[in-house]
Parts: C-alpha cells; structure tokens; sequence
C-alpha cells in the first residue's frame, strides 16, 4: 500500500482515539495527521500561501467532522473541493450530524463518504473499519 | 419661538371639530342629525309663519286701499245726487235728471254699509263711520225734501231751501269727515305694506340662515364622517402592523426553540459516542486481562472467588451502557420532534380512508399479536401533509394497540366527520383509559402513565402533537380508566404551512 495520510480534523479528543483505535484495528498503519480545529487543519493542507501547493501529489484520505469549534466542517470541505490540488483527495465526513439536509449539502459539496458515528460503539467500529476499503481505490494524483 | 412648556394652541380647525365630536360622546351622529332635524323643523315653522304674515299684511294692505275706493264712491255719489237735483230744477221738468238722482240717492245707503262692514274690523275707523252715517242721512233727506217740493212744482221752495245753505254745510262736514277717514286709511295702508315688506324681508332672511344651518350641520356631519373613517383606518393599520410584529417574534422564537433543540440534540450526543466507546473499550481490557489472569492462576480449577467481581463488572458495564443508549435514544427523540418543525409540509388532496387503511396495515403484525381489531370507517378527505397524518395516526393507533386492557379482546374504530371548517378525525378503542389526572401529562415529552409494561420512551403523543399543531390543529383526549381512550383530531380542511 502506498503512504497515504490519513488527515484527521476531529475536535474531539476522545472520539479521535476511538478512530484511530479502530483504524488500527482494521490493519491500517498509515500515518494519522490529527488537527483539532479547522484554521490548523486548513493551513496545513492549503499550505502558508493558502494555494494549496503544499498538498500537490500528496496521497490524503481526509476523515472530516462537521462540528468544529471555530468554523463549520461545511466550510472546509467546500474550501477543499474548490481548491485544484486537493479537489480529488477523498474526504469522508465522520460525524454526529444524521440530519439530512446536512448530508446532501456535504454530498453537494462533493464529499464522498458521509458516515454518521453511531453511539452504539459495535456499530462505530464495523463504520470506521470499514474505511479500510477506501484505501484499495484511493489514486495517488500524479506529482506535477 | 414657544417654550417647551407651552403646549401647542388647537388652532387647527379639524382639531376644534374633533374636540367638540369628542365632546358630544358615542351617541354624536344621533345627536348631530336630531339638531339637524329640530333645526329644520323649526326653520319650516319660521317660513311657513313668516309667509303667512307677509300675505296676510299684503291682503290687508289692499283693504285699506278698498274702504278709500268705497269712500270715494260715496263722496261721488253724494256730489252727483246734489248736482242731477240741481239740474232737475234749472231744466224743470225733464225726468232724466230726476232719475239720475234717485239712482244716486239710492246707490250711497248700499256703499256706506260696505264700508262699515268693512270697517268693522277696526273700532276707531268704525267709530267715525258711524258718526259719518247721520250726516249722510240728514244730507239724502234734505235731498229728498227738496225733491218732494219738486215734485209737487213748488220749485220756489226747493230753490229756497238751497238758498238756506243748510245742504251745503252738511257737504262740507261729509267732505271733512270722508277725508278724515281717508286719511286714516292712508296711514293704515302705509303700516301694512310696510309691515309687508318686512315680512318678505324676513323671509329672505330666515332662508338664508336656514341654509347656512343646514351647510354647517352637513359640513360637520361629512368631517366627522370622514374623520371617523380615518381613525379607523389608522386604527386598523396599527392593528396589521402590531399583529405582524407579533407573529414575527413568535416565529423568532419558533425558530430559535428549533435551532436550539437541534444544536442541543447534537452537542449532547458527541459525548455519549466518548461513553459508549471508551465503556466498549474498558470492557474489553478488562475480559483480557481477566481472562489472562484466570488462566494463568488456575487454568481448569475452580474460580468462586473471582466469579463475583467479573459479574459487579459485568452488571456495572451494563448498566452504563443501557443508561447511554437510553440517552442516545432520548437525544433521538428530541431531534426528532425539532425535525418534524422543521420540515417542509407538502399538503395534497388525501384520502383518509386509504391512508388509514394503509398505516392498518403496516400494524397488522402486531394487531394479530393481541388479538385485536381495528374498523376504519368512511372517513372524510382532508388537504393535507401525508407523511405527517400517517406518522400521527400510526402513533395512535400503535398506542391503542399497545394499551389494551388485559384479558379484553382489543376493538378499535376510527371514524371522521366534517365541520364548517373543520375535518376531524376519532381512534377510539375500549383499552385500559387514562386517569383524568395523567390525561394532560401524557402529551408531555418523556411523560408516561399507567402501568410501565410496555417499551417507550413518552415520546409518541409529544410527537403527535407537535405535528397536529405544526397542521395548524389541535388534539384532544377524552378518556375513562379502564373503559378506553378516544384521541380527537381536529385539522383544518387545508393544512397549508401554518
């Protein structure tokens, strides 16, 4: 498998864990970027000049929860798939949000898994075990 | 410049009006056309009195002039009797004379009564009349004398008698007294035209004034009219606005309820996934290393001793996991509820009949489980959201299969009838009741009565009455313990977005 990073904007500690926890426990060992709002998240991945260049070629599987503290998940995943370096990076948004009209506007916006996080923790882990499957179609964008 | 304590004078004229209307009381336009009416009345009156004055003085007028006409003709005849006897005698013997004269003799009595009779009406006048009377006699029987001694040919005689003087006198004194009465009708003649023209003044007068009343009445009656409508126009646009204003704030708050149910629903469930996981967790170490230090100390002998801590753990596990899922689903239903305000009602024509009918049978499993049975009769069709009628029906009629009373076959019957703006629907089913004092509580949310054999959270009626309400309707409970409940729906004929 190649390096994919896994990009983790979660600002929620302990549910970080039980993500990564279950990541793990699927046989993933990639590495984990973990970003606990959404300025750090973004200014890592769009880079300092905010161009996105930072990201250009980088292999990323962003796990995206909706409920920041300083800004609306909406926000980034529009910035993002407005963004030409990183509008092909596979963003799953894993959140507590089930409402539907929430959903299709992520889905409008161009995310590509929306993942409700179930209380029932049996059905939380099958959800982000799952996520495994993701890595077998992820393309790696050609350097530029 | 006006100091700031002095009030601004009403010198607006419409203000004056207005002050006065205001005055008046609630009874003003009665009170302005009753004036209005005594004011005519006694206007009519006025004119009616005053024409008749000026008429009755202007017939007045010309009955003096009458009485100098008559007067004249006696003096006439008189002078012409006096003048054909004269002639009789210088032209002796020709009777043409002598007629004339006895025409003229006879003529005055007939003339002098007129006048009286005319003068009657005025004592003073009437008075000189009759002092005129004797004179006039003695003056026609001197006449008559010397006509007798004419007649008998005695023409000397008679010639003597007019060189008495005697008949001459008497003409002086008629004369005086005739021009005396003249005069005095000349005097009355001048009062009554007089009084005449005044009359016909005053008429004039009272005319005018009588429109002028009549155009000040009129001109307050139309500004008060219109004043009247543009309070009301003021009023009624104060009313739209403060109405407006209301239901603003109330959607205001409407909405901020919803956001903030759903903001709460959401932030309280992210934490129960941290409870839920790191309990999941816990409890996975724990078996492990239970399980390792189990086979490691006795692998095969008996554990008694270790047997009571794993079952404390196992009973604690449980029940943090059963209080977190309870939660879960609490959140769920709150969510839920905030939800149902949130969507967009899509009403459409509906036919109950097959809605209900549909939603019986989606029951059906549990229907035969108790031994129930569920009548639909006709119902009447509403305008109206389906998703939201079938999730308030299927709550009720869930519910009256689910409190049922124990050892009672189960009969359930919904039924619809129309009001003039109204449909209203009935689930009424013979099950356990509600005691009158649980029968407000039970719309509550998380509020439940009776006897706690049955799975629930006290989610359902909130829920169906949410959605009745979100209808623009209401839902009502009659209900007898352990005689049945009946659930009455009341929606408008089109529940479009309230």
């Amino acid at each position: 498998m190649t390096a994919v990073t896994i990009i983790m904007i979660e600002d929620d500690g302990g549910h970080a864990r039980l993500i990564e926890k279950n990541v793990r426990a699927a046989g993933i060992n990639n590495v984990i970027l973990g970003f606990t709002d959404g300025a750090s998240a973004l200014q890592h991945l769009l880079g300092p000049d905010g161009s996105g260049r930072a990201s250009a070629g980088l292999a990323l599987l962003i796990l995206l929860d909706l409920n920041l503290p300083d800004m609306e998940g909406v926000e980034i995943l529009r910035r993002l798939k407005q963004n030409d370096h990183l509008k092909r990076t596979p963003v799953v948004i894993l959140t507590t949000t089930d409402d539907e009209r929430e959903v299709e506007r992520c889905y409008d916006l161009g995310c590509n898994v929306y993942i409700t996080k179930p209380v029932d923790y049996s059905r939380f882990a099958t959800a982000v075990r799952q996520l495994g499957l993701f890595f077998s179609v992820i393309q790696v964008p050609e350097a530029p | 410049m006006p100091s700031p304590s002095q009030a601004p004078a009403p010198s607006d004229t419409g203000e004056w009006i207005a002050q006065l209307l205001q005055r008046l009381g609630p009874r003003r336009q009665e009170i302005l056309f009753a004036t209005g009416a005594v004011i005519l009345l006694v206007n009519v009156a006025i004119l009616a009195w005053t024409s008749e004055q000026s008429q009755s003085q202007a017939q007045w007028a010309n009955h003096s002039l009458e009485v100098q006409n008559k007067l004249s003709d006696v003096l006439l005849l008189l002078r012409t009797a006096e003048s054909e006897e004269r002639a009789y005698i210088l032209v002796s013997g020709k009777t043409s004379y002598r007629t004339s004269y006895l025409e003229a003799a006879e003529e005055i009595p007939v003339k002098l009564t007129e006048v009286r009779s005319m003068t009657s009406d005025n004592p003073l006048q009437l008075q000189k009349v009759q002092e005129l009377e004797p004179l006039i006699q003695a003056k026609l029987e001197d006449l008559a004398l010397k006509a007798r001694l004419l007649e008998a040919g005695d023409t000397a005689a008679a010639i003597g008698l007019f060189q008495q003087e005697k008949g001459r006198e008497l003409m002086a004194a008629i004369n005086a007294r005739v021009t005396r009465l003249s005069a005095a009708e000349q005097r009355l003649l001048a009062t009554r035209s007089d009084k005449s023209t005044r009359a016909s003044r005053q008429l004039l007068f009272v005319g005018m004034a009588d429109s002028l009343v009549i155009f000040v009445l009129g001109w307050l009656t139309i500004s008060f009219s219109l004043r009247s409508i543009q309070s009301l126009e003021a009023t009624k646009t104060a009313l739209e606005a403060k109405v407006e204003e209301r239901v603003a704030e109330l959607r205001e708050a409407y909405d901020e309820m919803q956001s903030f149910a759903y903001i709460v629903g959401h932030d309280l469930r992210a934490p129960l996934v941290n409870i839920m996981g790191f309990t999941s967790e816990v409890e996975t170490l724990w078996n492990a290393t239970f399980n390792r230090r189990q086979s490691a100390q006795s692998p095969g002998g008996e554990s008694a001793s270790e047997e009571t801590p794993q079952a404390e753990f196992d009973e604690a596990i449980g029940f943090i996991k059963a209080a977190t899922l309870k939660m879960e689903r609490l959140i769920s239903a709150v969510l839920a509820i905030s939800r149902t305000g949130k969507r967009e009602l899509k009403p459409e024509p509906i036919d109950m009949t097959a809605l209900i009918d549909g939603v019986v049978t989606t029951l059906s499993h549990e229907t035969q489980a108790v031994d129930a049975e569920i009548e639909v009769g006709p119902l009447p069709p509403i305008h109206c959201d389906r998703l939201a009628l079938e999730q308030v029906f299927a709550n009720l009629l869930d519910n009256a299969i689910k409190y049922l009373r124990p050892g009672m076959a189960g009969r359930i019957h919904v039924t619809g009838y129309t009001t003039a703006q109204r449909v209203i629907y009935e689930v009424r089913d013979n099950g356990r009741g509600i005691a009158e004092a649980d029968q407000r509580r039970v719309f509550d949310l998380f509020r439940r009565a009776g006897a706690q054999d049955q799975r629930g959270e006290g989610i359902g009626l909130a829920h169906v009455r949410a959605l009745v309400r979100r209808l623009g309707g209401t839902i009502k409970l009659t209900s007898t313990l352990h005689a049945g409940s009946t659930f009455k729906v009341m929606l408008p004929c089109n529940c479009a977005e309230q």
